[in-house]
């Protein structure tokens, strides 16, 4: 297997506010391949967006990278200057927002816009950058993009206006991808159309994506492989049918038991006991000790992260399943 | 997805994603510690509001710390009318009278023994008749030094035909005067002789009178202090901004709140009502009304309040619309609470804070609008000056070089409404949610 | 389309729309009207949010509303809730029409139905402390007396998850998941016999949410609720409800039993829905959208509004409008397709 376009090593992000330290990445490790989706799963203050501006380098005062490796293609992007990393940014990694409005500006036409972002990396003519801009407008199905290039932001409605932010993203055909949570105010009909567009893409570009979202169901159906997160940390990776199949992090198995869908109509759903804990006062070792159900004197001992079945790893004393795998030893404490 | 962090409260905004970390703001003290530190940011702020507290506080203490009551007629005096700043005012310098019998037929010295009041205590008088044309007086004093504070001499007394040999005579009057300088030796002297016993009566006046006060900004042509008269100018002037204020507020308020809440033809009359009211210059409608109404305090309020409680009504209709399509007050309206209660116990709370900046805001402005009435002479009674009255009395008096009656006050004046407007310009930055910096 | 058409008409029904239509008018100011008479082209607009509905909901029942947004899911709870006024046909409850009440019963029925709403922070005030949220409407209404009002507050608070030592806080001092609660406790404070959710799990983390949603199921038991569950998230109606309504553009297209519904969806707007919503299943699933925007409740397509993005579509489906019809035992479709089918 070809080496992985991206790589995070137990990425560390911190934001030294007033009243203290929030560990909002405290540990994140995953890698994405070309050709491939990676969801990052994970609730509010979880870090997934975080850890998603950081890679981009876009985190600003008072947060900081404290530690931790990003290698992409080869490049130590904690080791690049401002100015080599504002020419990866928008060319090689690009990124796509919730509210497309934080992409386009809402007073310039479409056009203007995505011309001005093709020339801030490439020089091209006028009319093969609008070239450009229509057919990346066409790729991710907007119909008639040759007229809709002169339109202002305010004439798309909420699912276009996501669809052109997604085709700025891809004007550089970037290598990369980085989308934070695009679909979740898009209703369900429009939402479907999106991962319909970025599947296809993915797989007929041979681009690498992140999908960050809050909503399992979605990267279910789309990404290859899953990264879950909990209180800064990726409690679990690996590919995403095992995981929905089989998840060994009590906390992914209390995140598929809460989706309804899931549980028998009229049943108590499995929720999770408790809330997540603060970023600024983590729980010592595991941080889903105190709403762990198989917690014992162990956890609080901070888990590695360790391979504990082929191609999954996970931080956790107690994994799950493990025993129906075969691998026992794995599981005893 | 948006706020649900976990068991930290605190940290709800950490779940605001945005590109931008430095949004990242933790929300671990009440809204007001916020506000207040929000508000400290600003060091020209502060600056402004430690003003702002000092002018109330001047304002509020005026009849304990002003020098002077300058209501007061039995403490004012004419004579210290348009003194400079800096001048020290006196009382009238103290006199001392006393007789010396001289008797020419009994030459040699004679000593008198005077007892006086201030300056001296005592008073002596050496007579010396050496020559039957010439009596010699030295006058001695205790204490010692006082000679130096008396500020001249008059003697009446003197025979006819004789003269001093200081002073001069008063050009129609009896008496001698003589300067300080000379007036602790002086001669009788008279051509052929003196005729009898003769007394002369002497007059001492002190130099200066005891200092009273010193005026740091002058008087005015009527003696007042300036600087008494101008804290109790600030007492009016903000007492007048702050009371027409509140009642524009309350009847603004309310109106605003009646419109924005209940909608349809009510809100189109009362928006009407308040576009025809903004739409004529403040000032005109002042004077028109106070042309018609007349002078007093009561009444520039009237006027005030009807020219400026359409602002309140247009500000507090923009933030209830959008605290009115919130969900707590279709909440209230579930639980089938009363129209008052869900208007004033929960709609009118959560419109203040943009309303904070326009009172502070219109209170400067209803002190500028009450100087500038003063000054054209509707507003208020010369019994009772504001700063605008002040600056208006002493305008006659710039041409002539008494530069303090006028510019004090104005300057009073322009520091307040320049402290109220740091103050509230930042405020605005604070509490205005498009303009706050974090979320 | 008239209300004994429509499933659960029975004497049981608790709460009865027939033909309730909501329209918003945005009207011409004056301005606007001085434009037209010099020439501009201006209209009123006309947002027809609730489009003739007529629905039948029994006592006990939970019954999902869903759709996407515009759809006039939430102005029509807010029209059950009686927080609007409907434009057109009338609200029964308990057999009587609630628009005619007056007094005494105005009031009990108005309390009787409550509401929980969607955004966590914005439905609670934030001047207000926990205890005098939950606790108001109670006071105002004399429902407790003045002394046992505080541990009637204490007790919902407890029966909702809530420590009662938190009731001198303010919302702000909570999360998303503790606010939902209070909003929950603040509408049983009231006693209520009828709860209008609308999406009132949406903005909620999927582990919080399942646990709210747990305690809705609970207190439907405790205190013998009726919900009109609101919701664009199909999973979440499938779980909790007894018969799901699915809304298109102010129309409901479709009404089932929630088993039937889901095995077997008969509208075609239904059919892409299910197809559509994302689901926990392993497996790589390729998205097959339906083409289309929605259109603008302002100006919705004629007849059968789904016509543009239908792949079934007929010429008749463009110029008449399909009437809710049964289609089966408790079902009800609002598609031409049935006729031609029966034809």
């Amino acid at each position: 297997m070809a080496d992985p376009l991206l790589v995070v090593r137990d990425l560390r992000t911190h934001f030294f506010t007033r009243t203290g330290v929030v560990k909002a990445v405290d540990g994140a490790s995953f890698s994405v391949n070309r050709g491939e989706v990676l969801g990052i799963v994970g609730e509010s203050g979880s870090g997934k967006s975080i850890a998603g501006f950081s890679i981009m380098g876009l985190v600003d005062p008072p947060g900081r990278v404290v530690d931790g490796a990003m290698t992409f293609d080869g490049i130590d992007l904690r080791a690049l200057p401002d100015e080599e990393m504002r020419g990866l940014r928008g060319r090689r990694i690009a990124m796509v927002f919730q509210d497309p409005m934080m992409t386009l500006n809402p007073v310039l036409r479409i056009d203007t816009q995505m011309i001005e972002a093709l020339t801030a990396h490439i020089r091209i003519g006028k009319a093969d950058a609008r070239a450009r801009c229509r057919d990346a407008l066409g790729m991710v199905g907007i119909p008639a993009p040759e007229e809709r290039l002169s339109a202002y932001p305010h004439q798309f409605s909420g699912g276009m206006r996501q669809r052109v932010a997604i085709a700025i993203a891809l004007l550089h055909e970037p290598d990369l991808i980085i989308a934070d949570e695009p679909t979740t105010a898009l209703d369900v009909t429009i939402q479907a159309q999106i991962l319909y567009e970025v599947q296809n893409l993915v797989h007929t570009r041979d681009m690498a994506m992140l999908w960050i979202t809050h909503d399992l169901s979605v990267v279910a159906g789309l990404a290859d492989r899953i990264a879950v997160m909990y209180a800064g940390r990726v409690v679990e990776t690996g590919p995403t049918e095992e995981i929905v199949e089989r998840p060994l992090h009590p906390y992914t198995q209390g995140l598929i038991g809460s989706v309804p869908s899931r549980s028998k109509r009229g049943s108590k759903l499995r929720q999770i006991p408790g809330m997540a804990p603060s970023p600024l006062n983590l729980p010592e070792g595991c941080a889903f000790r105190p709403r762990c159900a198989y917690a014992t004197e162990r956890c609080g001992q901070s888990p590695a992260d360790r391979e504990l079945l082929p191609g999954r790893w996970g931080r956790c004393h107690h994994p799950l399943h493990l025993a129906a795998a075969g691998r026992p030893e794995l599981a005893k404490p | 997805m948006s706020e649900t962090l976990g068991n930290d409260p605190a940290l709800a905004g950490l779940a605001e994603r945005t590109p931008d970390a430095r949004r990242w703001r933790l929300r671990a003290e009440t809204p007001l510690v916020r506000v207040a530190r929000n508000f400290a940011e600003s060091r020209v702020a502060v600056f402004g509001l430690v003003l702002l507290v000092a002018i109330i506080v001047a304002a509020v203490l005026a009849p304990y710390i002003s020098p002077q009551n300058p209501y007061d007629l039995s403490e004012i005096r004419i004579e210290a009318g348009e003194l400079p700043p800096g001048a020290v005012e006196r009382a009238d310098p103290p006199r001392q009278r006393f007789d010396i019998p001289i008797d020419p037929a009994a030459p040699g010295v004679q000593q008198l023994a005077l007892n006086g009041a201030a300056p001296f205590t005592v008073v002596t008088a050496e007579v010396l008749v050496s020559d039957p044309e010439r009596i010699e007086v030295r006058l001695t004093g205790e204490p010692a030094g006082a000679f130096a504070e008396v500020g001249r001499l008059r003697i009446d007394g003197v025979p006819r035909g004789a003269e001093l040999t200081v002073g001069e005579k008063h050009s129609f009057r009896s008496f001698w005067e003589v300067p300080g300088a000379d007036l602790a030796a002086f001669a009788v002297v008279r051509e052929g002789g003196f005729e009898g016993t003769f007394e002369l009566e002497v007059d001492l006046r002190g130099a200066h009178g005891e200092a009273i006060m010193t005026h740091w900004l002058g008087t005015d042509s009527q003696g007042r202090d300036m600087y008494s008269a101008i804290l109790y100018g600030l007492r009016i002037s903000l007492s007048v901004g702050v009371l027409s204020c509140l009642f524009a507020m309350v009847i603004g308020m309310s109106l605003g709140l009646v419109a924005a809440y209940f909608g349809g033809r009510v809100e189109t009359v009362i928006m009407r009502i308040v576009d025809l009211q903004l739409s004529f210059p403040a000032i005109l409608v002042a004077l028109m009304l106070l042309a018609i109404l007349g002078q007093g305090v009561d009444k520039v309020i009237i006027a005030l309040v009807t020219v400026q409680w359409a602002y309140y009504a247009r500000t507090v209709r923009g933030s209830a619309l959008v605290e009115r399509s919130k969900e707590y007050i279709e909440a209230a309206t579930c639980l089938a609470l009363s129209h008052r209660r869900i208007v004033f116990r929960h709609l009118l709370p959560n419109c203040l804070p943009p309303m904070i900046v326009v009172v502070t805001l219109q209170t400067a402005h209803a002190i500028s609008l009450e100087a500038t009435l003063s000054f054209l002479g509707v507003g208020l009674p010369q019994t009772e000056p504001s700063l605008g009255l002040l600056i208006s009395n002493g305008f006659e008096y710039m041409m002539s070089g008494k530069y303090w009656i006028s510019i004090f006050p104005g300057v009073a004046l322009l520091i307040t409404i320049v402290a109220i407007n740091l103050v509230g310009d930042q405020l605005r930055d604070v509490l205005n949610p498009r303009m706050r910096r974090d979320g | 389309m008239t209300a004994p058409d429509t499933a659960a008409s029975a004497a049981a029904a608790l709460m009865e729309l027939s033909g309730i239509s909501k329209r918003f008018t945005r009207r011409l100011d004056a301005a606007a009207k001085i434009a037209q008479l010099l020439g501009a082209r201006l209209r009123e607009e006309t947002v027809h949010a609730v489009d003739d509905v007529s629905l039948a909901i029994a006592e006990g029942e939970v019954v999902g509303l869903v759709g996407e947004s515009g759809c006039g899911k939430s102005t029509l709870g807010r029209v059950v809730a009686g927080i609007h006024q409907a434009s057109a046909g009338t609200v029964t409850y308990r057999g009587r029409d609630v628009a005619a009440l007056e007094g005494r019963e105005r009031m009990a029925t108005a309390l009787a139905i409550q509401m929980i709403f969607q955004d966590p922070m914005s439905s609670l005030n934030p001047r207000l402390r926990v205890a005098e949220i939950i606790g108001e409407a109670v006071r105002v209404h004399r429902l407790v007396p003045r002394p046992d009002l505080d541990d009637y507050v204490a007790d919902l608070m407890r029966r909702v998850g809530l420590d009662p030592d938190y009731r001198k806080r303010y919302p702000h001092q909570f999360s998303g998941g503790q606010r939902q609660r209070i909003g929950i406790a603040r509408a049983l404070a009231v006693r209520p016999e009828f709860l209008v959710c609308d999406e009132a799990v949406a903005a909620l983390d999927v582990s919080i949410q399942a646990q709210v949603l747990n305690l809705f199921m609970e207190l439907r038991q405790d205190f013998n609720l009726t919900y009109l569950f609101i919701s664009h998230d199909l999973g979440v109606v499938e779980h909790l409800s007894d018969r799901v309504l699915i809304m298109y553009l102010g129309r409901i297209v479709e009404e089932a039993p929630t088993e039937a519904l889901f095995g077997d969806p008969n509208h075609p707007y239904t059919q892409a829905l299910l197809a559509e919503v994302p689901r926990l299943e392993p497996g790589r699933r390729i998205f097959k959208p339906i083409t289309g925007e929605i259109p603008s409740p302002i100006n919705p397509p004629p007849g059968c509004h789904f016509h543009p993005r239908c792949p079934h579509a007929m010429e008749r489906c463009r110029v008449e409008r399909p009437a809710l019809r049964p289609t089966g035992p408790g079902r009800f479709s609002a598609c031409h397709l049935n006729d031609e089918a029966r034809g």
